[in-house]
């Protein structure tokens, strides 16, 4: 057995796994930790983000117009965490809408998303106290294609005229056709995405972006929920460990080997516990 | 539709289309391919009349788009998925070496029937009384996700992110010893010297950005602006390159219409 690795129930498991398990305890128990301060009453502060201090304003914009809501979860499946997160806004969204009368169209791109933005705007619906008012043909399947769902959508915005178009979850190619023909249309946007390669498009044609974790902290922002607070306050904590984690790689790194060899360093060492074998 | 010029435009449109066609399917074009072609080429052009605003056409392409796909996606499920993966494994027992749970082919072969089920409780959203059946199919479905995803998210952003911040300094020494193909083309030492800082500082910068239980005031604000900023950069030199890719994109469907349809270029 050599250094990065250890032996349990007859397998080796390299050092990556090890740590890897070791990060994902800490984690849970930072999110247990704060989501049980939160249900005790503590008051947990989460700053303001700019685009869902803007979603009231962005909805009610649409219902003094009579104009829907047109509410976009991206096209990536159940498996995706953006989508599942994206599904928790739905549900916030839809019930502010329905608060205000207005109606939440949901194009979607996968069969499972179907069904569950249905129900998430069914139950928001009825959440408002307006279970008469939900609308199931405002929950539509269009296409598991990429941009035959793109093209529905963009005919969405240009025939129904939604004057507010939110896109939250996991977009790719189609994030710049979808942001310019909602600005075509003259529709107030707001986008979230954890996609970096698709924030730049968000960014330049929407109105407000939520860049990466934003998107995973709007749940917890918009519903204020002790549990979606308490996971919030812990995936900080988790950051400032990550962050504490490359600093003492870096500072390890410029320490210089006992035997003067480069790679004896010790931030090879510390690098290795974080390679996972191919 | 309503106005009698967007009825002549539309017709004349048409009338283009179908005399265009025929023009080279009488003048030695092959039909079928001939055919594949000129519908190819007229809903780029369609496609592309959106650029102006909104149209008939436009409206046509976009639905048989839909429409194709849906038809498409039907049968690629049947075949690609229910037929392979289900129904021969299952009915006609083709397994492949290695397909077996608890040790056992028979014990996954049967096993086969949990996501059967599942797939069929779907189905019940067709009947209101039992549709509340179909939501253990997703909460299997999400449950499934999430605890897939964790462990992979964690392996790819969080490990994978402490390790190439930690080896940056190893690769700027390793760079400083000669040996400076960790990173082709850029061997400049001096440019070294700036870069590694500016991304270490950058991504704790960037890290106090999504920082959300804490005011983004005093020195704590300050570098959670740095942080923004690095990333705005980066958006940005994304941006660009994204465009040129879309332009790529853009050329080859030029290129498709002047040399495959038209012919004007040398092939």
């Amino acid at each position: 057995m050599d250094l990065i690795s250890f032996v349990t129930i007859g397998e080796t498991y390299p050092a990556a796994k090890l740590v890897m398990g070791i990060l994902m305890l800490l984690f849970f128990s930072f999110v247990l930790y704060y989501t049980r301060q939160a249900k005790r009453g503590k008051e947990l502060y989460v700053r303001p983000i700019a685009g869902l201090s803007a979603m009231n304003e962005a909805v009610g914009r649409a219902t003094e117009m009579g104009r829907p809501v047109l509410y976009v979860p991206g096209i990536a499946d159940m498996d995706d965490i953006q989508t599942i997160a994206s599904v928790v806004i739905l549900s916030e969204v839809a019930k502010l809408a329905a608060s205000y009368d207005t109606r939440t169209i949901v194009p979607t791109g996968k069969p499972i998303i179907f069904p569950v933005a249905e129900e998430t705007v069914r139950n928001a619906f009825a959440d408002a106290g307006r279970p008469e008012a939900f609308n199931k043909d405002d929950v539509r399947f269009l296409s598991d294609d990429q941009f035959a769902f793109t093209a529905g959508v963009t005919g969405i915005m240009l025939r129904e005229k939604p004057a507010t178009n939110i896109y939250m979850g996991a977009f790719w190619a189609e994030s710049l056709i979808l942001a310019e023909t909602g600005f075509l249309a003259g529709a107030i946007q707001i986008a979230g995405t954890a996609n970096v390669s698709q924030l730049p498009f968000f960014v330049a044609a929407c109105d407000y972006t939520l860049i990466g974790e934003e998107l995973y902290a709007a749940s917890a922002y918009l519903s204020r929920e002790p549990q979606l607070l308490g996971s919030l306050k812990g995936s900080d904590t988790a950051k400032l460990l990550w962050g504490a984690l490359i600093l003492i790689g870096v500072i390890l790194a410029n320490i210089p080997a006992l035997d003067d060899k480069l790679e004896s360093a010790f931030g090879f060492h510390f690098a290795d516990l974080f390679i996972f074998p191919k | 539709m309503k106005s009698p010029l967007n009825m002549g435009i539309g017709v004349g449109v048409v009338i283009l289309m179908v005399a265009s066609f025929f023009y080279k399917v009488s003048f030695g074009g092959e039909f079928i391919p001939s055919f594949g072609l000129w519908v190819a080429a007229w809903m780029t052009l369609i496609i592309l009349s959106f650029l102006y605003k909104d149209n008939p056409f436009y409206k046509a392409a976009e639905h048989i788009m839909v429409g194709l796909a849906m038809a498409y996606f039907a049968i690629y499920y049947i075949f690609q998925v229910l037929e392979p993966r289900f129904y021969n494994r299952l009915v006609l027992n083709e397994l492949q070496p290695g397909e077996q749970l608890f040790g056992s082919p028979e014990v996954f072969r049967w096993a086969l029937i949990i996501p059967a089920i599942l797939g069929c409780l779907m189905l019940t959203r067709i009947f209101p009384k039992v549709a509340w059946m179909s939501r253990w199919s997703i909460a299997a479905t999400i449950g499934l996700g999430s605890g897939l995803a964790i462990p992979v998210t964690i392996q790819a952003n969080i490990t994978t992110q402490i390790r190439a911040a930690s080896q940056l300094p190893l690769d700027y020494m390793t760079a400083l010893h000669g040996n400076a193909e960790v990173m082709p083309g850029f061997t400049n030492v001096h440019l070294w010297q700036i870069g590694v800082p500016l991304l270490m500082i950058g991504t704790i910068c960037g890290l106090m950005y999504f920082f959300f239980s804490v005011p983004h005031r005093g020195v704590f604000g300050y570098a959670a602006t740095f942080g923004i900023w690095i990333l705005m950069i980066g958006f940005g030199a994304s941006f660009g390159y994204t465009v040129m890719a879309r332009l790529s994109l853009f050329i080859g469907r030029v290129l498709f219409l002047l040399k495959d349809w038209l012919d004007w270029l040398p092939t």
